[in-house]
């Protein structure tokens, strides 16, 4: 993990440092905070990666992954992006009715029954609390949309 | 004196409406459930549903925060109990005498002992609520601009050093923090700060974006990573209550309150320290230490009592000061913020009905929790058997579609999704995310204190220690900035000793 903190140090200390170079360019009073925020987040990266190249001189740690749990946090992040862009383009209550079981299934859960069941009532207590109860305007269902056009 | 029970005799009626009520029930039955599953906790609860409150009236939706705060406190004693796994981390000593007590076949007793105790301690953490923020909140009022700087800079500084093991950590926290405050329109200068050209940030970055990334996205991914399966055998109570003298329990929950109420006003320690700081002192006056750790009932209503004492504790420096003590008074702060309440001793003179009424909601939902806690008793054990894996992604779509709901925006989405993955990255790095969440908060105040202070003084920058209460503000700073040193000091005597002894 060591190895990880030392380049997001190197990188937050880059992204600091382009920050700061911003922020001394506004007028003088708007500059206050965040030259000073910025100025100090360079120190600290700094400090925090020459602790993380210590910590790794002294100790040679290496990085270990569980692969089981990799995929799955790798898993349910891309179907999350994935959910997100499908919630733009195909409808929230779409989205979501594919989402929940495809993601349960991906993640390794066999139960059919269980997700049948997940995904219905999370759908049902979804639509009770925006569609009835908050009047939300979600993102609209385009199958609907189409069902209707035709 | 007078003017505290003034306002809380008109804030009573305000706070028994039937709506408020039920948001209390359903937000503590839903901290209860969300306290007893592994992974998440009463910060995640209260975030996940901060966009779902926007349309709530505030003192409805700061009854169902207190609702959900108070019950995960305590729903995470029964995975401890059961299961030798803290559902929060304030469950952590609970383990120590609750899981020996379930494997003696004692389960329901001590179930039955850490609903007590916690309905208990919260109630006497929120008495202590009531009865110490407001002539906090009279003091600072009489606060200049210099120590309204100061008093955010200390916050700000203790949070960032003590919540971490390593204090640059914890300050890195704080500026990504501050930076995030700096974003958008300055209001003073009408200047643009870091908008990247976006319309949408132009009012800046909004606080839930931030909740929600920070604490709801985080424990999802874990979820699904660390796809815990518990089964139905591993969840057995028995019916059999045994005969216990609740009595004897008495100077127990006395002692431990104490304990939570303190532990709960320093910032960043927080209900787990709490918990082990009574049970140690349990085990100390105990005429037979021994049984400690073994099943005795009194380390389990020790460590739940102090756990649930410390909750409404901590929001003494919030409310008045406008300084949370640990992450989840930091997003109950950003609740308050949602609602367009500002913490701080203006609170309570500004908005005393809600203020008021917010502290006798914790001091109610104490007492929900007590009655909801023994009869939902088994849905809430069965609860644990809610798969993981499936629970992950219902996290993430709710989250997304309460971010969405608040202004219709998927850009709102991303930008959560953003901060999601920095704060679950943060998580993996043991850098806490509180600060972070504090220093959005404080930091404007800090900033706009800090120019009142130079526009009074006529841009003369010694004006900011000329004041007693400043100067005792800065020795603070300074001291917090020194634990650190403090704290290696005593690591390394520890580590010597038993060589001496040897």
């Amino acid at each position: 993990m060591k190895i990880v903190e030392l380049a997001t140090a190197l990188v937050l200390l880059a992204l600091a440092g382009l920050g700061l170079v911003d922020a001394v360019g506004f007028p003088r009073a708007s500059a206050y905070l965040p030259v000073a925020v910025l100025g100090l987040t360079c120190a600290l990266s700094f400090a925090w990666a020459a602790q993380s190249a210590l910590a790794i001189r002294r100790e040679r740690p290496t990085l270990r992954l569980d692969p089981a749990e990799t995929r799955r946090l790798v898993t349910l992040a891309m179907l999350s992006l994935l959910y997100a862009l499908g919630m733009e383009a195909i409808g929230f209550f779409t989205s979501t009715i594919l989402f929940i079981p495809l993601a349960g299934l991906a993640l390794g859960y066999r139960s059919w029954r269980g997700l049948a069941i997940a995904t219905v009532g999370f759908i049902a207590v979804l639509y009770a609390v925006f569609g009835l109860l908050l009047q939300t305007p979600l993102p609209g269902e385009r199958m609907l949309e189409l069902i209707g056009g035709a | 004196m007078s003017d505290i029970l003034q306002h809380i005799i008109s804030a009573i009626p305000l706070v028994l409406q039937p709506e408020v009520i039920l948001f209390m029930v359903i937000g503590t039955a839903v901290g209860i459930a969300i306290g007893a599953l592994p992974g998440l906790s009463a910060t995640m609860g209260i975030a996940v549903l901060i966009p779902l409150t926007f349309v709530m009236q505030p003192l409805t939706a700061l009854g169902m925060i207190a609702g959900i705060y108070n019950g995960a406190m305590y729903g995470g004693a029964i995975p401890a109990i059961l299961l030798r796994i803290p559902g929060t981390p304030a469950g952590i000593a609970t383990v120590f005498d609750g899981y020996p007590m379930a494997q003696q076949g004692r389960a329901r007793s001590a179930l039955d002992i850490s609903l007590a105790s916690s309905a208990l301690g919260s109630g006497v953490s929120a008495l202590a609520l009531l009865l110490l923020a407001p002539p906090l909140a009279a003091i600072s009022l009489s606060f200049g601009p210099s120590e309204y700087f100061w008093l955010a800079v200390f916050g700000l500084t203790s949070i960032s050093v003590l919540l971490s093991d390593n204090p640059v950590k914890g300050l890195l926290s704080a500026c990504f923090g501050l930076w995030i405050g700096s974003i958008g329109i300055d209001t003073i200068t009408g200047n643009e700060r870091f908008t990247f050209g976006q319309m949408e940030l132009l009012d800046g970055l909004d606080i839930v974006m931030l909740l929600t990334g920070l604490y709801a996205i985080p424990p999802a991914l874990e979820l699904a990573e660390k796809a815990l399966v518990i089964h139905r055998e591993q969840l057995t109570v028995g019916n059999e209550t045994e005969k216990f003298r609740w009595r004897s329990l008495i100077p127990t929950w006395i002692r431990s309150s104490i304990i939570g109420i303190i532990v709960g006003i320093i910032p960043a320690l927080g209900g787990n320290v709490a918990a082990i700081l009574a049970w140690n002192e349990q085990r100390r006056v105990d005429r037979n230490p021994e049984r400690f750790g073994k099943g005795a009932p009194e380390g389990v209503a020790a460590a739940e009592c102090a756990n649930n004492a410390d909750t409404a504790a901590t929001l003494i420096p919030a409310l008045t000061l406008g300084i949370p003590g640990n992450a989840v008074s930091a997003v109950i702060l950003g609740a308050l913020l949602v609602h367009g309440l500002r913490p701080g001793p203006q609170l309570f003179r500004d908005n005393a009905d809600i203020t008021y009424g917010f502290m006798l909601a914790m001091l109610i939902t104490a007492v929900l929790m007590f009655v909801i806690g023994r009869l939902g008793a088994r849905i809430f054990i069965n609860v644990l058997r809610l798969p993981a894996l499936v629970l992950a992604p219902m996290i993430v779509a709710l989250t997304v579609v309460g971010v969405y709901s608040i202004n219709n925006s998927m850009f709102d989405v991303w930008l959560m999704l953003g901060l999601g993955a920095i704060g679950y990255g943060m998580d993996k790095m043991s850098i806490p995310s509180a600060p972070a969440v504090l220093a959005v908060i404080l930091g404007p105040m800090a900033e706009a204190e800090f120019r009142r202070a130079l526009l009074i003084s006529g841009g003369d920058i010694g004006f900011l220690f000329g004041r007693p209460i400043s100067m005792v503000l800065i020795a603070l700073v300074l001291l917090v900035l020194l634990v650190p040193l403090f704290r290696r000091l005593f690591r390394r005597r520890a580590k010597e000793m038993p060589s001496a002894a040897a």
